[in-house]
């Protein structure tokens, strides 16, 4: 019974998981100190539900509010809100769901690190030449990933994809942008990898089971 | 004298019924809120794909029967994993590493214990729930006019492109031996 529970609730926390969107509301306000912000979200039907486990960052001209929400349902309208000490109150502008995803779809771009100039001064030639060196060995690096991503090898790795359930847009190969190509490489490794670990306690918990019974 | 010998033996015998009592309460009492884990900084996270060790340290017991599993969201796509290695840190408690990878977005994941190690006589906890979410994007250029600065924003992207390229080309290794030792069987 026990066992029954907690896979009804594990299912119940994937079914949460996969629809979960973290979201980031800005609060425009100027207060000195934040006692409280929390997250809002109105549902379709007008039911107003207030997110009190959030996460905030203070910056000079307002605050950043993160929060989970579990729905798949990228039409509910999404704010939040800061209190001060004083309990005055600053919302954010509601949009919807699908609007601040679609924000954050393209992420804002770092800012390149700060060279040090008094140790890099009369290094110039130095950091040319290991630019280079990096890109031959990219070069090198990309002629071996070339002989190893044969045809046989691109259809053993498009079989196993569909094997374990893994669909994407595109089929895998090296085509794709690099970053992609190893995030479905790393994907596919870790799920063999659990499959043989699954693999592995089912027979120990069989053996364990026929010493038992013996 | 008699009477300081019997409250010596009465304090003495209280004393180890109590340590009996907390032992077996400390061992059942055992569960994933027992779990410590520092979440990664998404200030430090690396590039897309990049290899990602996460540790989660139990507290209150020696015990490394308990098989702690990571049920994960990257990007979207839910997986779980199992530990890659369980071992004693210096204060002789439990560490599982999971070995899993930078995430493009965001990564989130809850840790799941079950306790005695099978799923016969399964008790089965879940922790709290961590979220980590990228902050920003590498950027693929230099933006700067100083020469200077430029070479050592470009020497910092090949870094990154190289690592990435080193990365695919060590799994696609894995994936080459995985299948020849499959086709000699």
């Amino acid at each position: 019974m026990r066992v029954i529970k907690f896979f009804i609730t594990l299912l119940l926390s994937f079914a949460s998981a996969s629809y979960a969107d973290i979201v980031n509301v800005y609060v425009p306000q100027d207060f000195d100190n934040i006692k409280i912000a929390k997250g809002v979200v109105v549902a379709k039907d007008g039911t107003l539900k207030i997110i009190d486990k959030t996460n905030y960052i203070k910056f000079k001209s307002g605050t950043m509010v993160t929060f989970n929400i579990d729905t798949a349902d990228k039409d509910v309208l999404v704010g939040a809100f800061s209190q001060d000490n004083n309990n005055e109150r600053k919302f954010s502008t509601i949009k919807t769901l699908g609007e601040y995803v679609k924000d954050e779809v393209k992420l804002p771009v770092c800012s390149n690190k700060k060279a040090d100039i008094t140790l890099l001064s009369g290094q110039e030639s130095v950091l040319s030449e290991l630019v280079t060196t990096r890109k031959k060995r990219q070069e090198l690096l990309y002629k071996e990933i070339s002989k190893l991503m044969s045809e046989d090898m691109i259809f053993v790795l498009n079989n196993l994809e569909k094997y374990f359930g893994l669909t994407y847009d595109d089929p895998l190969g090296l085509e794709l942008p690099k970053e992609d190509l190893l995030i479905r490489l790393s994907f596919l490794k870790l799920a063999i990898k659990n499959s043989d670990a699954h693999k592995l306690n089912r027979v120990r918990v069989e053996k364990e089971a026929i010493s038992n019974t013996k | 004298m008699k009477r300081l010998l019997f409250v010596k033996t009465y304090l003495l015998f209280s004393f180890v019924i109590c340590q009996v009592l907390l032992c077996t309460t400390s061992a059942f009492a055992i569960s994933a809120k027992n779990l410590f884990h520092n979440p990664p900084d998404a200030r430090t996270f690396k590039s897309a794909g990049l290899p990602l060790t996460l540790k989660a340290v139990l507290n209150g017991t020696r015990n490394v029967n308990n098989k702690v599993k990571l049920v994960a969201v990257i990007d979207g796509k839910a997986i779980d994993v199992a530990s890659n290695q369980v071992y004693w840190d210096e204060y002789d408690r439990p560490v599982y590493d999971f070995d899993i990878f930078y995430p493009k977005k965001t990564l989130s994941y809850v840790f799941v214990m079950d306790e005695y190690g099978d799923s016969l006589r399964a008790s089965k906890s879940v922790s709290k729930r961590y979220s980590v979410k990228r902050l920003c994007d590498f950027p693929t250029s230099s933006d700067s006019t100083e020469k200077l600065q430029q070479t050592f924003d470009d020497a910092n992207i090949e870094e990154r492109k190289e690592m990435v390229m080193d990365e695919i080309f060590k799994l696609l290794k894995w994936f080459d031996e995985r299948v020849s030792r499959n086709e000699s069987n």
